[in-house]
């Protein structure tokens, strides 16, 4: 379970950022996180990622403090940020086989893996190429393959389906159904409002780097308003009341 | 098409020296590198101008004024020439907004030209501060007339022009026949630092039997002048329009450096496009199966020093700027064993211990520009992988600076190899041969690595702005050369303390400093960094 309890990040010398941020991702759920542009999403995942240092509040992952013990952290979480620039140089083999050992995934683990995910996101005729070769949508299979590798228990994506072909969205969508179904968990960050609402059981809406709504999808979505509207609302007024 | 270059390079002028971070950004880090890297900028040419006053003086002293602007423009054209040949293929030819400009209204010359024009007004600054201080001198002393002062502004302005074009005239044949290969990378790599071997070895070639009488300085002086005039005549013609007012010759320099300058970008934009789609061409064979060889597990740090290895290699402009010293070490010590001791000893006519300072001015070249000064930079836009993965700082630093050491053991090895028979030193003498290059190795790469996370730059748009103009490249690259050039100056100045001493000092110093920055290092919070 994760747990982001007064989140408060701010950027040098800028007002932008996140306040008092306050969450919980339980295990099985599939959680949206939508905002505008600017809002502090990828702020958020970048702090729960691990990739930036906050000056106030907690993470925690099944008890496990991304700021006190960011290793232990980070071995359960994979992130995939929006623009996914990889190390171009490598060929989509050697990446994977890098994250793998970062990771530490027994050769038997990551061959039956990268075998089933490049199978799936039909990459795997693309492997032996340089990355610096794939389009962005390869790039994006890529990190995703690279994300599952080591089975993670939080899967945390920046704008996951930005790229990606109709096929791929589905495979994407089913593997993220699947995880949850075995107890691992989604945060994700989506413009892509009905996807999100099909998707998703909870959903935390942000603005100017506060919360202005969260909650279960069905509690916020409900007397046939969608979450067009519901997040149309909350952009122009603030709130969903 | 004016306009076009006017608005293109008003585009690179602003990304120039991180002016644009200085007037704009409100991040207080960013702020304070570009702060750096224009500070230490300043320095280094302050220090440009005192040298050249100095020398010009020198010239004045013996007699010999009339050479001193034929001097000057030589001196420009080879620093000039020499920066713009290790920079032009990622200058010219970057990648980075090669897509946007072909999608915007610009002809291919708008582009070539910019480009062009952005490594000229840098070596233009450059070469104002090797020529001011050295035409002044020259006036206050001879009093020239009118002509001079007008020769000598346009002259100063045309000066890095030709030498500029000729480097990417080379950068592009370079770059032109590497696009050919797969491994673009390190072919231009090795085409590149072969040419600026053979300049080397040419520069060498100027006769000289090295004493310091001024009679034969004189004499070197005068050949040196002849030679120029054969080999490179455009500054044989600038000086005499600066000394004797001779506007013909002056007409000649001018028309010569402008007409080369016109045709070789005239020659590099026709090619411009085919070239760029070459060398930016992505080998996709898209015919890959998995099979137990596409498995392999490493440790942590095995997989993160292969994937240096591999960043290192991908990148032409970091090979060629971080390995030519390691090579000019093997040709030096091969030099060494080939004319002998010796006749160098003799050659010099100083009463100092050649023999015993020779590991120190080794471990110097070796010392300079070492991967590890421009290693975190080149991480770019991917640093943010090296935070989200579950790696220790400790083994990130590791592999970063086990790098260096994977890339100069071979070249260290040769190096003592041939020095141990050209130097045939004692028992102390060989053990200082072998042990303080490999101190001074690996002092550099702690300290190159503590400047780069100190000035780190990831938002570059080309890779030469990080390896050859960021604040890492000029502390970091080129720190630990100039800490052992100290070191010489000790052992050759110190005088009253037996040298074994002063060298066991010395090691023990810079073992005791590395020490002290490694721990450091691996106690950074790389989070910070950025």
């Amino acid at each position: 379970m994760l747990i982001i309890k007064d989140l408060t990040k701010h950027y040098r010398g800028s007002q932008k950022g996140v306040d008092n941020i306050n969450m919980t991702v339980e295990d099985g759920d599939i959680y949206g996180f939508i905002g505008p542009n600017g809002a502090g999403k990828t702020t958020t995942l970048k702090c729960i990622a691990g990739i930036h240092s906050f000056e106030s509040g907690s993470i925690l992952l099944d008890g496990v403090s991304v700021k006190d013990e960011p290793i232990r952290f980070k071995r359960m979480i994979a992130y995939i940020p929006d623009d996914p620039d990889m190390y171009d140089y490598l060929t989509g083999i050697q990446y994977l086989n890098f994250i793998s050992d970062v990771f530490g995934v027994s050769k038997d683990d990551r061959v039956s893996r990268i075998a089933k995910y490049a199978e799936e996101f039909e990459l795997t005729s693309s492997l032996g190429d340089l990355i610096s070769a794939y389009s962005h949508g390869m790039k994006q299979k890529l990190a995703i393959i690279a994300a599952l590798v080591h089975s993670p228990k939080l899967l945390i994506l920046d704008e996951p389906f930005v790229g990606l072909d109709p096929k791929a969205s589905v495979t994407l969508k089913a593997i993220m159904r699947d995880i949850c179904s075995q107890g691992g968990a989604i945060f994700f960050s989506t413009h892509v409002l009905d996807v999100a609402e099909k998707l998703c059981n909870k959903v935390s809406i942000i603005k100017e780097g506060r919360l202005i709504a969260s909650g279960r999808m069905t509690d916020i979505v409900s007397d046939g308003s969608t979450l067009e509207s519901i997040f149309m609302e909350v952009a122009e007024n603030g709130s969903s009341d | 098409m004016a306009a076009q270059i006017r608005i293109l390079l008003k585009l690179q002028i602003a990304n120039m020296f991180g002016l644009n971070v200085l007037r704009h950004s409100k991040d207080k880090r960013k702020r304070s590198s570009a702060i750096m890297t224009f500070v230490a900028w300043i320095i280094l040419l302050i220090l440009l101008f005192f040298y050249m006053l100095s020398m010009a003086y020198a010239f004045i002293g013996i007699g010999m004024g009339d050479v001193l602007p034929l001097f000057l423009v030589i001196v420009s054209v080879m620093i000039v020439f020499f920066f713009a040949m290790l920079r032009t293929g990622a200058v010219i030819f970057r990648k980075s907004d090669y897509d946007t400009l072909c999608s915007l209204p610009v002809t291919q010359s708008a582009v070539v030209i910019s480009r062009y024009l952005s490594m000229y007004l840098e070596d233009l600054i450059l070469t104002a501060f090797v020529m001011i201080p050295g035409l002044g001198v020259y006036a206050a002393s001879l009093h020239p007339g009118f002509s001079f002062y007008l020769f000598s502004i346009i002259g100063i302005l045309l000066v890095p022009m030709l030498p500029v074009a000729l480097a990417s005239l080379l950068g592009t044949a370079i770059a032109a026949v590497s696009s050919r290969m797969k491994h673009k990378s390190i072919f231009g790599a090795v085409f590149t630092i072969l040419v600026v071997i053979v300049i080397f070895a040419l520069s060498y070639s100027i006769p000289s039997n090295g004493s310091e009488s001024t009679a034969v300085f004189v004499s070197l002086i005068d050949r040196i002048g002849n030679t120029a005039k054969n080999v490179y005549p455009p500054a044989y013609w600038l000086n005499s329009a600066l000394v004797s007012g001779d506007i013909w010759q002056f007409l000649l320099f001018l028309a010569v450096s402008l007409a080369c300058t016109f045709a070789i970008v005239a020659v590099i934009s026709k090619y411009f496009h085919v070239i760029c789609r070459n060398l930016f061409a992505a080998h996709a064979k898209h015919d890959y199966s998995l099979s137990s060889d596409s498995f392999s597990n490493r440790s942590v740090l095995s997989t993160l020093l292969r994937r240096e290895i591999k960043h290192y290699f991908s990148s032409g402009v970091y090979i060629s700027n971080t390995i030519i010293g390691p090579i000019m070490c093997v040709i030096g010590s091969i030099a060494l064993l080939v004319a002998g001791i010796d006749r160098i000893t003799a050659s010099i006519a100083l009463s100092i211990d050649i023999p015993g300072v020779i590991p120190v001015f080794l471990s110097a070249i070796f010392s300079m520009m070492l991967p590890s000064y421009a290693s975190v930079s080149l991480e770019g836009r991917q640093w943010w992988m090296i935070k989200a993965l579950p790696l220790r700082t400790r083994d990130v630093i590791n592999s970063k600076l086990l790098m260096c050491y994977v890339l100069y053991a071979p070249f260290y090895i040769i190096s003592v190899i041939l020095l141990l028979f050209a130097l045939k030193p004692d028992f102390l003498g060989a053990c200082f041969l072998i042990a303080f290059p490999i101190v001074a190795i690996v002092f550099s790469s702690v300290f190159g690595l503590a400047v780069n996370l100190r000035f780190p730059v990831f938002d570059w748009d080309n890779e030469a702005v990080v390896v050859k103009q960021s604040t890492a490249a000029l502390i970091g690259g080129m720190g630990g050369f100039l800490i052992m050039l100290l070191c010489a100056a000790l052992i050759l100045i110190v005088n009253s303390i037996p040298g074994w001493i002063i060298k066991l000092s010395l090691i023990a110093v810079l073992l005791t400093l590395s020490a002290l920055i490694y721990r450091k290092l691996i106690k950074t919070n790389l989070l910070e960094i950025e």
